[in-house]
């Protein structure tokens, strides 16, 4: 029996029963758009966590404290940067950095600040695009300056405009002691995802300043992050345990400091990324199958609906062949439908979320692809066990079959 | 052109068994009218089955065309059926969804006959059976005597030399049941070889042999001195039929 033939007939059948056909292959559709719209998603998850990284530079070595319990001689200082400078040829860049969480004063209100203390050379490891003014310099390290960088939502949110260069803020420290502070520059947050999250009273506003200016004014701990890039031959790992040993030798301690590189860091990020996506993955395919038993059954019950049918056919001249044929083109014309259905709901939910959350959705031709030909193999699947049992009825029981 | 001899079939195995035919050996030529008959469970339909290649023999020898087919395999079998033999049903077993063009195609599809011949050949089946104008039309837009002639149709349009029908008549009126009568000696007459199971002996009356059975057994097989002739007997109930209207008034 010719091909065309078989896909006319199936197409009879189907639409003889529409609500049944479509509520079957609702279930193909849901696990195929599922197992879509989640690889698009953590395609689209992925390049955007590689785009950051490579923003920050992969040879990057980033030095902290291994533990909180510390001694004053393990701290890390602004000396230790120029002894690394100097004793080691493969580092390109360095800058330090703390962190502090303190108190803004505002003119209604007080609300938490992350207050990060900075080199001039923060600006080579981290891409700042600042909307108004400066960023942080040499000379306001050197010179201790009271000078602040803040972000462009703070500045509209209590200033009503970026343009707020020459302006004061105050921040408060544990002593209960006041800093004014300039704002020198306006840090832009577009096209931030996370900026645009935290834009928000409950998050603490974000404030950049020198870090002699912080050191002086908050006290202890003067540095807590040290960032190295390394020339671009040097081994990452080799130099991160050279930065460890040389940190050691110059505190007479051990087991203090811990060097990550940026490439760790997007490793450890992608592999949480990947069981994440492996494990919703698997619960699309477990809705797949679950559709597939759908098929099954509905085909089962189609068999019996048809069992005079079959057993005319057969009576007519139908091979056991041309019944198998029958059945499993109904049932691949089902899942290939869902299939395509689903894959296209997936894509559109996929660039849909990707807009919404501010992340390029990535269409990835192969899912896509393995996506359609694995609902079609299902078919082929779901449909043998109900096309035998079509084509191994006995042509006289199914012709008398009331 | 059907040649059996000795002919068992049992069902069933053991202390269970049922026999269905016993020793039976009949030999139908090519242009022969045939018709059997008997009790139910006399196993006249169990013959036919054979006959139509539905069913294999326990025991003995059936020759079809000179083609031994107790020999032949599953694939084979719906060849023969295909080709060399058109089935009538008492139920039409006609296809529900599909017009009645579609239904007279339905044999040719496994013959693997293009889309156009195909429809021109249901085309001309339908006239011979004189619904060329209701080829459109679904099998419940159809009364049961129409039903049947597009059986009939769909049963010739293969060509096979061979038409068997199983009770053609019997959810039929007396004048349906005279038409379909009327087409099969038309076939008849073009030289096809008919063979119908029946339990009336009215219809059998209309056949040029009647072979009849009892309990598994070939009891009698006689040939048909003056078969009745359906178009006149058609006619005339047609007549009748327009008096009664008339004198209905």
């Amino acid at each position: 029996m010719q091909f065309t033939e078989n896909l006319k007939q199936a197409f009879i059948s189907l639409s003889t029963n529409k609500l049944r056909s479509i509520l079957t292959m609702l279930g193909i559709v849901m696990g195929v758009f599922s197992i879509v719209a989640i690889m698009a998603i953590s395609n689209a998850a992925k390049s955007f966590m590689s785009n950051e990284f490579n923003k920050l530079g992969a040879n990057t070595i980033i030095l902290r404290y291994r533990t909180n319990s510390l001694e004053d001689q393990d701290l890390l200082t602004l000396k230790d940067l120029d002894i690394i400078v100097k004793a080691m040829d493969e580092v390109n860049n360095i800058t330090a950095s703390r962190t502090i969480y303190s108190t803004i004063k505002l003119p209604n209100n007080s609300r938490d600040a992350q207050v990060t203390g900075v080199t001039s050379q923060y600006t080579s490891f981290q891409t700042i695009d600042l909307k108004e003014g400066r960023f942080i310099s040499e000379s306001d390290v050197q010179s201790q300056r009271r000078v602040a960088v803040v972000l462009d939502n703070f500045a509209k949110r209590y200033f009503g405009t970026t343009d707020i260069i020459g302006e004061e803020i105050k921040l408060v420290n544990n002593y209960g002691d006041i800093m004014k502070l300039k704002i020198v520059g306006v840090q832009s947050t577009e096209g931030d995802l996370f900026a645009s999250m935290m834009d928000n009273e409950d998050f603490p506003v974000n404030v950049t300043m020198p870090i002699t200016t912080s050191q002086v004014f908050y006290g202890r701990t003067p540095v807590d992050t040290i960032t190295v890039s390394v020339k671009d031959k040097a081994d990452l790992k080799a130099t991160g345990e050279k930065l460890v040993k040389l940190l050691e030798f110059i505190h007479k301690n051990t087991d203090i400091y811990l060097a990550t590189s940026v490439e760790d860091i997007q490793k450890s990020v992608g592999s949480v990324l990947n069981v994440i996506s492996m494990v919703l993955v698997v619960i699309a395919i477990i809705t797949l199958l679950v559709g597939g038993i759908g098929i099954i059954n509905i085909l089962l019950v189609s068999v019996t609906e048809r069992i005079r049918e079959i057993g005319l056919r057969k009576a007519l001249g139908a091979r056991k062949r041309d019944i198998i044929m029958q059945f499993l083109t109904e049932s691949i014309i089902m899942t290939g439908f869902s299939g395509l259905i689903g894959i296209i709901i997936g894509l559109i939910t996929g660039a849909i979320i990707s807009s919404v959350i501010n992340i390029p959705p990535v269409v990835d031709v192969w899912t896509t692809i393995i996506a359609f030909v694995s609902s079609v193999v299902l078919g082929i699947m779901f449909g043998v066990y109900p096309a035998k049992k079509a084509a191994d009825l006995d042509p006289i029981e199914s012709l008398r079959y009331e | 052109m059907i040649k059996i001899t000795n002919l068992d079939k049992t069902y069933g195995q053991g202390s269970i068994a049922v026999k269905a035919l016993k020793n039976v050996s009949i030999s139908v030529e090519e242009g022969e009218f045939v018709s059997i008959m008997g009790p139910s469970g006399s196993g006249k339909s169990t013959l036919m089955n054979i006959i139509g290649c539905l069913d294999r023999a326990t025991y003995g020898n059936y020759q079809l065309d000179d083609v031994n087919v107790s020999e032949l395999n599953d694939n084979d079998l719906a060849g023969i059926r295909n080709l060399k033999i058109g089935f009538v049903f008492q139920s039409f077993n006609l296809l529900p969804r599909i017009s009645a063009l579609k239904n007279v195609e339905l044999p040719m599809i496994y013959a693997g006959i293009h889309h156009k011949e195909r429809q021109r050949r249901a085309i001309e089946a339908l006239s011979r059976v004189g619904l060329k104008d209701r080829m459109n039309h679904k099998p419940n837009e159809m009364s049961g005597g129409q039903k049947q002639r597009v059986a009939i149709a769909r049963a010739l349009v293969n060509r096979p030399p061979l038409i068997l029908a199983d009770e053609p008549t019997g959810n039929l009126d007396s004048m349906s049941s005279e038409d379909i009568m009327n087409q099969f000696q038309k076939l008849n007459d073009e030289g096809v070889t008919v063979l119908i199971v029946t339990h009336e002996l009215d219809i059998a009356n209309h056949t040029k042999r009647i072979i009849t059975f009892a309990d598994g057994y070939l009891t009698s097989d006689k040939i048909v001195e003056t078969p009745l002739i359906a178009s006149q007997l058609l006619h005339e109930k047609q007549n009748a039929f327009k008096e009664s209207l008339q004198g209905g008034k």
